[in-house]
């Protein structure tokens, strides 16, 4: 036990003498070292154990304890309708007071990295008031507010949502946006075909050629799976099923969110298991299933620990207030290297291409593996996961910075992307199947700016054909996506400098962008790439 | 009837710079101009199966002596050692492409296109090919895709009218105003190509002009001042469609000889100040930077 405690000890000095991190990201270190100093998993099976020390199943490191949910998504509309008692707040009554209001509220809502990954639909909340002060003064005052969230939330998790109506507020959010060019917000942007109008679409793909964000969100396909989902097991709905998009896409319920995240890593779970080329029916029919049930576990005791040991729901204001409540949360399953693992079991073939029999195979294993994971974890009740019936929910895991060799989610490794078309085909097989996030990232080349009709056209092409969330990139912007979060090139280059910086997802991003070769995916249209001859 | 074959470099599924909206590109081989600043030269010839290729090629995948018709892509690594190596601005890669291939290329991604638009190398160079090609596809599938022809304008009159009979737009590259310079860049005289310019606007087919700038040669105002006046005069023919001027900084990417690219090479000052004298000179809003 001594050796336990000074081992502690010595954490706890490297971190408080560690240079290149501010006094806040050391107290936010030094908790999880707190946290995680105590005995993590004591009733989980032998098993689920054996899973989480190969790697195959992952923790993100989230912590032994968890005393908040990982996701938590307010219902700031029902804030700014009802004030707040405990921050002794009244209703908002004009655009000054629920700016004001909001911000102050962001700074009690608790997450994993001590800011707010979700800070709701803006222009859903500001629109209200938006013609009571002149266009000027409103892009004024939603310049302050977005540099309020930039300098006092400085990570690129922090998560705002804007759409599918039209509102003068979206519309100078996303003018905004493309003349700041901040990696921080976060930015989803939900297009519902026949709501949303053709050059507010236009306008979130300037902004996303400029800053690498808003990503597009199908709003008609999401909402309409949280409202079959929840709806399943409310059978009389008081509130309607609103969805937000937190984080790192994450699409989860407003006023609820998700206790806990745990993942699957694919390429483990094959590489393990031994697994070779053409032990595909070994892999669905045993080590899924296995590995499935010890993710539940996991996640069912994380979600246990958090409600029950930790008190959070009975003791946050957010729920005694009715902003959050705990009927509205589920728990996210993850997978990552889905590419590694059809890799391994089609004996190289590569998922997304249709150039020969073992790439075709690689596609179709991929969509088998998902379809048979989802079916899977759905036959595991979920604890505490009443806003998703019962049920854990799938979610494609953008990966963490020790990803080494395993590809985010879904999504096809940087270097091997297939035709553009070929891309989406896959993406649109697989999406279907994540109901809390997925995401896939397309990049073009800067002259695609011009083209706002052919960007709008692989947008809702692209949703026709079943992709939920996409990203469309510029291949010289200085935001660069990383996994699902932005970071800036300049300011990676002052990171490597051991320079201070106030964006700490640049931590985890700058690593990230040298191991996961990240400025290396495909470029779409370039003539000069020569690789797209086929 | 006969059976058209094309010669193609490559085809590109799914391209946002070559006309409006989503389309494939099919890029031909073979052109009638010799660009100083071509960043394809291996577009620019048929191979003659000389043979040097083969010696550079690190897996064997052409034959000595036996050029593209020896290719066998499933060797190929793709390393384009054989481009920088070919004396002859050709490239054992090319392929030809028969309209049924061709129609099957577009099944393959008619879910996301918007159209397909036919480049080069000089696709008109082809003509027969594209006439037939347009054709079919329309009557394969309706009026569902628009038809673009990227090209230099060097086009003899019987067949520039085929193909403005068919094509939805044209892209067209105007290399310089003055016949010295057009001469200087391309090795041809300008006169067919500002001739045919306005045949195009005249039918309301065009869609983009470009111009690349070259260090002292199109980057200079008068170069600027006169595409801007011709451009104008093209634009009104053209109404109510709208006409955008696409101006490029020459880029060496591709470029054979080094000591051109550095000539050539314009700084952004340079360029941006092309652009402001541009942007006076005819419809901001029409105008296309980088
Ligand atoms: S690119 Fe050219 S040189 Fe390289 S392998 Fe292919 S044919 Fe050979
Ligand atoms: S591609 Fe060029 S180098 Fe190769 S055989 Fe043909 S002409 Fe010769």
């Amino acid at each position: 036990m001594s050796g336990h405690n000074n081992n502690i000890q010595q954490q706890v000095k490297a971190k408080i003498a560690e240079r290149g991190i501010d006094y806040k990201q050391k107290r936010s270190d030094l908790a999880s070292i707190a946290e995680n100093s105590l005995p993590a998993y004591a009733s989980v099976s032998a098993k689920a154990r054996n899973y989480l020390d190969q790697g195959v199943i992952c923790d993100l490191f989230e912590g032994a304890a968890p005393y908040r949910a990982r996701y938590i998504l307010p219902d700031y509309q029902k804030f700014l309708r009802q004030g707040c008692n405990y921050l002794n707040l009244p209703p908002a009554h004009d655009i000054h007071s629920a700016i004001n209001y909001l911000q102050i509220l962001y700074h009690y809502v608790p997450s994993i990295i001590d800011h707010p990954v979700y800070l709701g639909s803006i222009d859903e909340l500001l629109s209200p008031w938006e013609k009571s002060v002149s266009r000027d003064e409103l892009k004024r005052v939603l310049k302050y507010f977005i540099m309020h969230i930039n300098r006092t939330f400085p990570s690129a998790f922090v998560h705002m949502n804007l759409g599918p109506k039209d509102s003068l507020t979206s519309r100078l959010w996303l003018e905004l946006e493309g003349e700041l060019e901040l990696a921080i917000p976060n930015l989803s942007f939900k297009y519902h075909r026949g709501v949303t109008p053709d050059d507010l679409l236009e306008l979130a793909l300037t902004t996303a050629m400029k800053a690498s964000k808003p990503y597009i969100v199908d709003d008609e396909k999401i909402a309409s799976m949280w409202k079959e989902l929840a709806g399943e097991g409310e059978s009389k709905r008081e509130e309607e099923v609103e969805y937000g998009v937190a984080s790192c896409y994450n699409t989860l319920r407003i006023g609820g969110g998700s206790h806990t995240l745990v993942r699957l890593n694919l390429r483990e779970a094959a590489t393990k298991s031994s697994m070779k080329a053409g032990d595909i029916t070994l892999f669905l029919e045993e080590v899924v299933p296995e590995a499935v049930a010890a993710l539940a576990e996991i996640i069912n005791y994380r979600a246990s620990f958090l409600v029950e040991e930790s008190g959070f729901f009975a003791n946050s204001f957010l729920a005694r207030e009715g902003l959050i409540d705990l009927k509205k949360f589920t728990s996210m399953g993850g997978v990552v290297g889905l590419h590694e693992c059809v890799e391994i079991l089609s004996g190289g073939g590569r998922m997304g291409w249709q150039e020969n029999a073992k790439d075709r195979l690689a596609t179709d294993y991929a969509e088998t593996i998902i379809q048979t994971i989802a079916s899977k974890l759905s036959l595991h009740p979920g604890k505490y996961c009443d806003g998703s019936n019962g049920k854990i929910t799938l979610h494609a895991q953008s990966g963490i910075d020790t990803d080494l060799g395993t590809t985010a989610g879904v999504r096809i490794q940087i270097g091997k992307e297939p035709t553009l078309f070929a891309q989406m085909n896959l993406a649109a097989r697989l999406q279907k199947y994540f109901t809390s996030g997925v995401s896939d990232i397309y990049v073009f080349e800067p002259g695609a700016k011009d083209n706002l009709q052919g960007l709008a056209s692989i947008v809702k092409k692209g949703i026709d054909k079943g992709i939920r969330i996409l990203s469309i990139n510029n291949s010289s912007s200085d935001c660069v996506r990383v996994t699902g979060y932005l970071v800036k090139k300049s300011e990676v280059e002052r990171y490597w400098k051991k320079e201070s910086l106030r964006d700490e997802s640049l931590r985890f991003g700058a690593p990230t962008l040298k191991n996961a070769n990240i400025l290396g995916r495909k470029v779409r249209s370039t003539k000069e790439n020569k690789e797209d001859n086929e | 009837m006969s059976n058209p074959q094309a010669t193609i470099n490559r085809i590109l599924h799914g391209t946002l710079i070559d006309g409006p909206g989503v389309r494939i590109a099919l890029f031909f081989q073979g052109c009638n101009f010799k660009c100083r600043y071509c960043h394809n030269p291996e577009t620019q010839n048929f191979c003659r199966a000389c043979g040097a290729c083969a010696l550079t090629c690190p897996t064997a995948a052409v034959a000595e002596h036996g050029g593209v018709d020896s290719y066998r892509a499933e060797r190929c690594v793709h390393c384009y050692q054989c481009l920088k190596t070919c004396p002859h601005h050709s490239s054992p890669h090319y392929r030809t492409l028969t309209i049924d291939d061709l129609i099957k290329e577009v099944e393959a991604s008619r879910d996301f296109i918007d159209g397909i638009t036919f480049s080069g190398g000089e696709c008109t160079l082809q003509s027969d090919f594209l006439v037939s090609a347009m054709k079919a596809l329309r009557k394969k599938f309706g009026d569902h895709f628009s038809f673009y022809i990227d090209s230099n304008g060097l086009i003899e009159k019987p067949h520039l009218s085929l193909l403005m009979d068919h094509a939805s737009g044209f892209l067209l590259d105007i290399k310089a105003m003055s016949r010295k310079r057009h001469r200087f860049l391309t090795g041809k005289d300008n006169k067919l190509v500002l001739h045919n310019a306005v045949e195009m606007a005249k039918r309301r087919l065009l869609y983009e002009v470009r111009s690349v700038l070259v260090c002292n040669t199109t980057a200079i105002p008068s170069e600027i001042i006169a595409s801007a006046t011709f451009i104008n005069h093209l634009a009104k023919l053209n109404a109510p469609r709208t006409l955008r001027w696409k101006l490029i900084p020459f880029r060496p990417e591709g470029v054979r000889d080094p000591r051109a690219q550095e000539e050539m090479l314009i700084s952004k000052e340079v360029y941006d100040n092309c652009c402001r004298l541009a942007k006076r000179s005819y419809c901001e809003q029409n105008i296309i930077t980088v």
